[in-house]
């Protein structure tokens, strides 16, 4: 049972205007601009953070053990106004220029919340383990020392980093002492002497962690949050790896539980206060369905997404890693539901079974919990260069990708369309939606917004393979598509070479507040992006999977197996978007053999294309370059822009529609039950593909009872063992969506699994709605 | 060894224990009045026709010998089932599967290949293959031919039978079946006969010869409102089976309509079959019957 103060809470939360803004942050970073424009960088950096941490109101809502909220307000339309001005100002300029503030940026609409001299965008893990032992007194030292070396004395970008990063830890030292303060003023304000000595008791606390260690689960869980806080809201740092909370808490809740100073209860109720912080901080929408009033509304893109946390997992030696603190992060997640944060349980051959099923009957009740495999992630971690004493740690962020723990910077992604070298592979390197004809190639096919964004937008061209007359069977297909999948990306790594050295020339020693709370960029005196941190990644995201394979599978059934036609004439076909050839467009797409049901030769296209895809990527990579690139099978919900440069393909798609998504089966053509898709997606090589969510989607009278459930936990089991990577499953049927569809009201806190993140159903935009409506039903 | 299977299910959790795959085989000896199954009955092949999912393409039209597919004078699809020979050839040109064909002859390899797929699940979760139907028994040969390679392969098979068939025809397949899921519809005979065309002496003498032999037996009882869900029919069962030496438990499922659409599809009126579908606390009063003799009994 929820205690009902979190409950009201939560409640209060749907209820939220969208319009809901801390507004404060703009207020102080106007007021601060001009102030410290002359000093140096990092500076600089430190103290806007400052000027803004010592103005910021400091709310404490009532009866709650967990404190650190910021003042939102509606926005006047003047306020509005201000800052969508500011973002013009800072961002309208040429792409070449915000090329040298910055290198990967995701999208506009994140890049123009926050002023050059003010960024961060996240998508990393900071030394939550560090910060909890050491406190910012032993940050403060570390820089202190650091700051008297001669090499970084004598090293200008150096020295200004470690100034930098020394105001910032000041900054929220003095943030989390101006909190214990608050929460003092307030208790002596307070006639409940049980809620006085509350109070109390926050105060002196957060008077403790505002520099030193902490001392329990309860100081260890507030300090997190009071500098999670600050850093997604003041400075844009967020959809953070909150990583493996189960393992670094665990000390301080043994010995707590040990000295009989904590229940269990209590320990559960701090972790539903974590939770609920989370998930309160958001916006009310669906950051993804960027169509609707709500997301296009919020000034506040960066805290939309969710942070996300691991549990379970094995621990270095190939140790089990679930413990009692693991059950009560899963009870919390089946308690609440919520969308934020995001759960990543990570299996292992062996886990204890009771945990297991207590994760599954949290899954089958819609809590935001999914499920990655070890035995699996870590060879494929491996298999790009993490070391043994490093591969343990590993966790998520937003929404697919692999992190290690503070050992790297932030996100940097390509989304890979897998079946835009298919399309060059059938037109000997030609572009049919808009032909180069006899013009040479352009230097790179990546243009610089696709290069900074990272999706595939616009033409791509190939290289000139053979023509399609000149091939016998699928596997002379695969050759081509082979060379053209290397032919984009030694293109992509060519062009983002360049794009670090300019990085290096620009941008680098450009202190964000994450190189503060890292390990190895204090110490090396150097930011993240300028390689202080030992790990360097780029996620090449493959996207599409599905569409290539079903477009195989129907070259070999139509072309090579009943010769019913030569591929030169399908091309044809394709390149006309089926027009007169209707009735075989729809036997391309609804009568040829898909993946997702268990066919063995088509799920072995699938791990030949997924091969070619992890050979070609290994092929780029090298230790002379800074970063590796780690392949995925992730999408996002981005299957839809990327399919819009994409002409028809052999499984029947008219040019332009949406590409399949994720690891999943085409949308709806997976018809042989649950095993047979597992069995499908377990086919693919996962050993080295870093990450991707399979979206299963199961009617709840499959899951129903004691029976069910068993079932249920021993299915998802059995994949594992066979090599799955992932799934994220909604429980729940075609009918109670479409109804919610119709009495949003009565569904308000129905929260799914979309793709790599959750949303509230009715929050979501009507196209996301229809696409979870149209996944295959498993009864 | 050929048999004449609808459709295997797999993934299946309520035909026994675990993950199962369960086999449906075509043709039945008994008549149901609730039949959910009705694709089931004829041991011939049958085409389904789904008219929502008809996008009036026209090519069944095209290609169909008899002029059973036509549009008539409203401007309405018609499939007119007296002039169908069942040849198939709609089936295969219907993109939109408005037309299924229901029934295939299947080599005995080949359902042991797809049940072969998911013998990880079975191992995992105690679970393995199951016949259903139709009735199995009818088609013993082929029944045999798989459960004895099944068997060979360490996979657990349960047989779901109506018993309605010479004792010696069980007892032929016996040697390979694990479990028997034994349906027993009515205790009283000519209760039996009315719902089911049949009376039932033969089905519980061989009830009682199963009961005899080294395999394990779930009862399953549909609850039909009005044919057999009272506590009198329920009592005799109970008492009739409370010495069955492994019988594992008793299942009561009770009716649903979720077949009903199946008959016009399949060309036949659905009228005779629609029942209330028995309340919750019907069916735990009905399964109080079991427990008071201390036999396991589940509700579904």
């Amino acid at each position: 049972m929820l205690p009902k103060r979190i409950e009201q809470s939560i409640e209060k939360w749907f209820d939220k205007d969208y319009r809901a803004t801390f507004y404060e942050r703009i207020e102080y970073l106007v007021e601060s601009e001009h102030r410290y424009e002359k000093l140096s960088y990092a500076v600089r950096y430190g103290k806007t953070l400052e000027y803004t941490l010592d103005r910021i109101s400091l709310p404490i809502e009532a009866e709650e053990k967990l404190i650190g909220s910021v003042k939102e307000i509606i926005p006047t339309d003047e306020q509005k106004e201000i800052a969508e001005k500011l973002s013009k100002e800072w961002w309208e300029i040429a792409p070449e220029e915000i090329q040298k503030k910055i290198l990967w940026f995701y999208s506009y609409g994140w890049l123009k919340r926050r002023p050059p001299w003010f960024y961060s965008f996240g998508h990393l893990a900071l030394d939550w383990e560090g910060i909890i032992q050491k406190g910012l007194a032993g940050y403060i030292t570390e820089a202190e020392a650091k700051a008297v070396e001669t090499s970084v004395k004598e090293d200008e970008k150096k020295a200004s980093f470690i100034e930098g990063a020394t105001i910032c830890y000041r900054a929220i030292s003095k943030y989390i002492q101006r909190y214990a303060a608050q929460a003092k003023f307030e208790a002596e304000k307070c006639n409940d002497p049980g809620r006085k000595a509350e109070l109390l008791k926050i105060a002196e606390s957060c008077a403790h962690i505002s520099e030193k260690p902490a001392r329990s689960f309860y100081e260890a869980i507030q300090l997190i949050w009071l500098i999670v806080l600050p850093l997604m809201k003041v400075c844009g740092c967020g959809v953070f790896n909150l990583s493996r909370m189960d393992q670094y808490l665990y000390p301080f809740f043994k010995a707590d539980m040990e000295s009989g100073v904590l229940t269990e209860q209590e320990a559960l109720e701090l972790i539903e206060e974590f939770y609920n912080k989370n998930n309160d901080i958001m916006t009310p929408t669906d950051h993804m369905s960027q169509e609707l009033d709500a997301t296009k509304y919020t000034i506040e893109v960066a805290y939309d997404d969710p942070n996300y946390l691991t549990l379970g997992g094995l621990l270095k030696g190939d140790k089990p890693g679930v413990n009692e603190l693991s059950y009560l992060f899963v009870e919390a997640a089946h308690h609440m539901k919520l969308r934020n944060p995001f759960i990543v349980v990570r299996y292992y051959k062996g886990i204890d079974r009771k945990f297991w099923l207590k994760v599954c009957d949290a899954i089958r009740d819609n809590a935001t919990i999914v499920v990655y495999n070890d035995i699996t992630m870590i060879p494929a971690l491996k298999a790009y260069g993490v070391e043994e004493e490093d591969v343990y740690s590993y966790g998520f962020y937003g929404c697919n990708d692999p992190n290690l723990p503070a050992q790297e910077g932030g996100l940097r992604q390509l989304w890979f369309n897998l079946a835009r070298p298919l399309e060059l592979a059938l037109n000997q390197g030609e572009y049919p939606m808009a032909p180069k004809g006899d013009k040479p190639l352009s230097e790179t096919q990546y243009s610089l917004e696709d290069r900074m964004i990272g999706l595939m937008t616009g033409p791509y061209y190939g290289i000139k393979t053979a023509d399609v007359e000149s091939i016998h069977g699928v596997d002379d297909l695969l050759e081509l598509y082979r060379q053209q999948v290397r032919f984009l990306l030694e293109d992509y790594r060519k062009a983002i070479e360049k794009d670090i050295a300019l990085e290096a020339e620009y941008n680098a020693g450009r202190m964000r507040i994450e190189d503060c709370f890292l390990q190895g960029t204090i110490d090396n005196a150097k930011t993240w992006n300028d390689g202080g941190t030992k790990y360097h990644k780029i996620t090449v995201q493959g996207s599409g999977l599905a569409s290539v394979i079903d477009s195989l599978a129907a070259v070999e059934e139509l072309v090579f197996k009943n010769k019913e036609m030569t591929l030169k004439e399908l091309v044809h076909i394709l390149n006309q978007n089926f027009e007169g050839s209707e009735f075989l467009q729809v036997r391309l797409n609804r009568k040829m053999p898909k993946f997702g049901n268990d066919i063995q030769w088509v799920d072995e296209l699938g791990k030949k294309v997924v091969d070619i895809f992890c050979d070609e990527v290994a092929r780029v990579n090298s230790s002379k370059y800074l970063y590796t690139f780690y392949p995925t099978l992730s999408s996002d919900r981005d299957f839809t822009t990327m399919g819009k440069y994409v002409g028809a393909t052999p499984d029947g798609r008219f040019a332009g529609d949406k590409l399949s998504e994720n690891q999943s089966p085409t949308e709806g053509s997976d018809v042989n039950g649950l095993t047979a898709l597992l069995n499908s997606v377990a086919r693919l090589p996962f050993n080295r593909i870093t990450g991707g969510p399979l979206n299963i989607k199961v009617h709840p009278s499959a899951v129903k009872g004691n029976n069910g459930l068993e079932m249920f936990a021993t299915l998802l089991q059995t994949f594992f063992d066979k090599g799955g990577l992932q799934v994220q499953i909604n429980v729940v049927s075609k009918e109670q969506l479409l109804d919610a569809q119709r009495n949003p009201n009565r569904y308000k806190n129905l929260c799914v699994r979309v793709t790599g993140y959750s949303a509230y159903f009715i929050q979501m935009g009507k196209k996301a709605q229809d696409e979870l409506i149209n996944r295959t039903e498993n009864k | 060894m050929k048999g004449f299977v609808f459709n295997i299910q797999r993934f299946s959790i309520n035909d026994g224990p675990g993950i199962r795959t369960t086999v449906f085989v075509k043709g039945c000896n008994l008549r149901c009045r609730w039949c959910h199954n009705p694709e089931s009955i004829s041991p011939k092949q049958e085409i389904q026709y789904f008219p929502e999912k008809c996008v009036m393409c026209g090519k069944c039209m095209e290609v169909c010998p008899t002029g059973a597919h036509f549009i008539n004078h409203f401007g309405e699809k018609v499939f007119d089932r007296s002039k169908c020979n069942c040849c198939g050839l709609c089936v295969q040109n219907c993109l939109y599967d408005a037309l299924i064909q229901v029934g295939s002859y299947m080599e005995a390899d080949e359902v042991i290949e797809t049940v072969k797929k998911d013998i990880e699940y079975y191992r995992n979760s105690g679970g393995g293959v199951t016949f259903s139907g139709g009735e199995p028994m009818l088609q013993k040969e082929f029944v045999k031919e798989v459960f004895d390679r099944t068997k060979a392969l360490g996979i657990h098979n349960a047989l779901d039978t109506a018993a309605n068939v010479p004792w010696g025809d069980l007892e032929y397949v016996l040697p390979s079946v694990d479990l028997v899921l034994l349906d027993l519809k009515a205790m009283d005979s000519a209760v039996h006969q009315q719902a089911t065309g049949v009376p039932n002496e033969r089905i519980l003498e061989n009830a009682v010869k199963l009961s005899q032999k080294e395999v394990d037996i779930i009862v399953r009882i549909p609850v039909v409102p009005g044919i057999n869900d009272t506590e009198g029919n329920m009592n005799k069962t109970a008492e009739f089976i409370k010495d069955f030496k492994r019988l594992a438990r008793v299942e009561l499922l009770p009716y649903h309509d979720m077949g009903v659409d199946k008959y016009s599809s399949l060309g036949k009126s659905a009228n005779e079959a629609v029942f209330e579908t028995p309340s919750r606390e019907k069916m735990e009063k009905l399964a109080a019957c079991f427990s008071k003799h201390n036999i396991a009994v589940c509700v579904e």
